[in-house]
């Protein structure tokens, strides 16, 4: 393998990993905060992922070529996803403590949606800067697990789309109550 | 550690200097005609099925773009500075504990000179009130009450100036039912 290669392929690697890896101290703030409220000694995590720029970039760039939604990609920074072990199925209601809201409120966001659904219960928080939508914080937690996203950008054209194909804001979450009523 | 701790106090003077604009804009917004504050209303915090949506103008602002391919709910949704939802579920001893509460949001809004567009009440109990706050023949406000004995109550207030033949539209998209069935006004005395 010629110098030129190896160079390439250490381009690629770097550029697809960068900033992969575990998720933000605020990330797992807003993840203890839950899971001590909800009375978790240690955290169990199921699944856990954070993506940098450099895969979404990667990811749109060849996206890009194979349908306008995935070049979407192109605006999103950052994502993070967990979901982790809750032993508290029997509790109906408190999952998401209110200090979660003040603790995400110092960071911006602020919550447009919040819904409480037969021991279920989503919290859909928004930070807005100007006319941007910097990221969205999704809380959800039904009593055996808790999940939260987060996902940074320039979110807007992605909001436009998801307002084309399933409707304005509240309506997604209010949907998926529905739907976990429906499990 | 000298570093953390200046990007600490960054952070803080920063969340202070947003914290004052978004205070202002909420108080623009309790002063706006067409708010009606439900703080009065027994709305339970927790409960076995609630439903809260808060949606402030830079949001609906930003939907209004996404939605630009229907322009008259998008041209809507740009003049509004809030909506917001409250739907929880009610026994009967809860609907009863509620009328009045809703007796006094209603004489609250009589003294406003806010005009009753619609008010229902059927043989099983079920009751719906629709009002407008009219300015100089623009809608500034709407608020819906709307109780169900044993099912639910919905508590919707709309501030901004409001389009009435998009509103229906506007329950459509937003999943809020207690809205879809409201339409054009009609005086009532």
């Amino acid at each position: 393998m010629s110098i030129g290669h190896r160079l390439a392929m250490s381009l690629f690697l770097a550029t697809a990993v960068a900033g992969c890896g575990n998720i933000d101290t605020h990330f797992s703030h807003v993840r203890d905060t839950v899971l001590r409220a909800a009375g978790e000694k240690e955290t169990k995590t199921l699944f856990q992922l954070s993506i940098g720029p450099g895969l979404l970039l990667l990811g749109g760039a060849i996206g890009r070529c194979a349908s306008k939604e995935a070049s979407m990609l192109l605006d999103i920074r950052s994502v993070q996803v967990g979901i982790y072990e809750l032993q508290c199925s029997g509790r109906q209601t408190g999952l998401i403590p209110a200090s979660v809201d003040r603790m995400l409120a110092r960071r911006g966001y602020e919550p447009i949606v919040k819904v409480r659904d037969r021991g279920q219960q989503t919290l859909v928080l928004a930070q807005l800067r100007k006319d941007r939508l910097k990221s969205l914080f999704v809380i959800s937690a039904d009593g055996r697990e808790l999940v939260l996203i987060e996902v940074r950008g320039r979110l807007e054209r992605v909001l436009a789309q998801a307002v084309r194909q399933r409707g304005l804001p509240a309506k997604p979450a209010i949907i998926a109550a529905s739907a976990a009523e429906g499990h | 550690m000298r570093y953390r701790n200046s990007w600490a106090l960054l952070g803080a003077v920063l969340a202070l200097a947003i914290c004052p604009l978004r205070a202002q804009d909420d108080e623009e917004v309790r002063k706006h005609p067409g708010y009606v504050d439900f703080s009065s209303l027994p709305i339970p915090s927790e409960g076995e099925e609630t439903v809260e949506v808060y949606l402030r103008a830079p949001l609906l602002r930003l939907v209004a773009k996404a939605a630009s391919e229907d322009s008259a709910l998008a041209g809507m949704l740009s003049k509004l500075l809030l909506i917001r939802v409250n739907t929880f579920s009610i026994d009967t001893a809860m609907a009863l504990a509620l009328q009045p509460k809703i007796a006094k949001i209603e004489s609250e809004l009589a003294k406003k000179a806010w005009e009753k567009v619609v008010r229902v009440k059927d043989r099983k109990g079920e009751t719906a009130h629709v009002y407008l706050k009219l300015e100089d023949s623009k809608i500034l406000g709407l608020l819906v009450m709307a109780v169900e004995p044993g099912g639910e109550a919905a508590f919707v207030n709309i501030v901004g100036e409001i389009d009435m033949q998009a509103i229906g539209k506007l329950g459509k998209k937003f999943a809020i039912p207690a809205l879809e069935g409201v339409s054009t006004p009609k005086k009532s005395k």
